[in-house]
């Protein structure tokens, strides 16, 4: 365990200094943007996708208040006209408080009802961008590093083999690194690659505590107002973990997600349809077993307000 | 400077409450048979339903008029639709809680063993 943490903060270390010296070719980029090296804006709508997070951050003192929300299957045995295809059923909800520190760099906090192991979950997180696009592909892409933490609340289970009986705190944690590059193409077209490493202290049997997965997403402007929008990712779970589940009947599936991102004034809201219950990816990543191809897709929304705190004042003045 | 002490913080308190553990490796459970020497409470299994099914299976709006909201209800339920709850909840190819399921082995064999002897007080 010495050895984990250890490792871990040198790690810290090594991506501190590294975002030191990514802060500097900002700075340097900003220096000459006078002479051309104007930076790309409006990658993404929203700092979020559909379930994941894109390159964007809150603007400084803009506090962002945001509504997530899964129904049930819209099909399959459990959708359908007797549950209003899903809408009377809710997988995962999520309330949150975000707020940009600086131009580049967020926080915030968050409830979830959670969908999967762990249920009742707080919240903590942070992204801060490193790297933005250039109009004249003096930097041809946007980097931005997102890290979160989770604690569950729920009751600790009784049962001993089930990955929500907590003997300590820390039983109850979960965290998520990922780096999100992003790319604008043109004025119609955005893609991201996010490598992703999720962490929980405290897994089922044969379940895996260190998770890394890839995800992909994608908007597509169709109007002013209104783009398409997808998101897929593919978790790394290894084939000794998949087959004992799979002898115990269960079958993950990589979450996958397509909408609609309609933008009205200081509003974003997404309507979307995922395979995925859960919306934080500490759990969706790891724990998606519901399937497209089965009927279990559902209904969700992302609603997102935002608010300029402080007027035009700045706070150091 | 401000930035980085609040990244490092913040990385800090992540790292130190990073542990790394798996739960023990569920039980067999008793085989068919074997029911008559275990004794399940209603309390021990209603217990686990209010955690793990209500959140859905509760009201008249609950799936398949599955609605768990009160012990009475569930025995009735499992009354009237005993082989449709062994084979979501209990058996090999289980698939409930909806999302999350299913639930351990020696979880599901003691439920098993709670309907095989009568659903017990």
């Amino acid at each position: 365990m010495k050895t984990m943490r250890l490792l871990c903060v040198l790690l810290m270390c090594c991506s501190l200094s590294m975002t030191s010296r990514a802060q500097d070719d900002l700075s340097n980029m900003f220096k000459d943007s006078t002479t051309g090296h104007q930076p790309v804006t409006g990658t993404f709508k929203s700092t979020r996708i559909i379930m994941g997070h894109s390159n964007e951050t809150l603007k400084k003192h803009e506090l962002d208040f945001r509504v997530a929300h899964r129904f049930g299957d819209a099909g399959g045995e459990f959708g359908g006209g007797k549950t209003a295809f899903g809408l009377d059923n809710s997988s995962d909800i999520r309330i949150a408080f975000e707020y940009g520190i600086s131009d580049n760099l967020m926080v915030g906090i968050s409830r979830a009802k959670g969908s999967g192991d762990l249920t009742q979950i707080f919240e903590g997180l942070a992204k801060y961008r490193i790297l933005k696009q250039t109009t004249d592909d003096h930097m041809p892409f946007s980097l931005s590093v997102f890290g979160n933490v989770t604690v569950s609340s729920m009751t600790s289970s009784d049962d001993l083999t089930a990955a929500s009986h907590f003997d300590e705190f820390t039983d109850r944690m979960t965290y998520v690194g990922q780096a999100i590059i992003a790319r604008k193409f043109g004025n119609w077209l955005s893609l991201t690659l996010s490598p992703t490493y999720v962490h929980r202290n405290r897994v089922g049997y044969m379940d895996m505590n260190n998770m890394f997965a890839l995800g992909g997403s994608g908007r597509i402007k169709l109007s002013k107002r209104l783009a398409f929008i997808a998101e897929y990712y593919v978790p790394f779970r290894d084939q000794t973990s998949k087959d004992y589940y799979k002898s115990l009947g269960v079958k993950f599936f990589n979450p996958l997600g397509a909408g609609l991102e309609i933008e009205t004034g200081g509003h974003v809201f997404s309507v979307n349809f995922t395979n995925s219950t859960a919306i934080l990816e500490n759990q969706f990543i790891p724990e998606t077993r519901s399937s497209w191809l089965q009927g279990q897709f559902r209904w969700g929304f992302n609603i997102s307000r935002r608010f300029s705190l402080f007027g035009k004042k700045d706070w150091k003045k | 400077m401000r930035t980085y002490l609040l990244l490092f913080s913040l990385l800090a308190v992540a790292v130190f409450g990073c542990t790394n553990k798996e739960a023990a490796a569920p039980e067999t459970g008793p085989v068919s048979g074997d029911c008559s020497t275990k004794q399940i409470s209603s309390a021990y299994v209603y217990g686990l339903v209010q955690r793990t099914c209500t959140g859905c299976h509760s009201g008249s709006t609950a799936p398949l008029g599955a609605d768990f909201n009160t012990l009475a209800k569930f025995r009735s339920f499992i009354s009237n639709n005993e082989a449709v709850f062994r084979l979501r909840v209990t058996g090999p190819q289980a698939d409930m809680p909806q999302g999350s399921g299913p639930l351990p082995q020696a979880v599901r064999d003691s439920i098993s063993c709670w309907i095989s002897n009568g659903m017990p007080e």
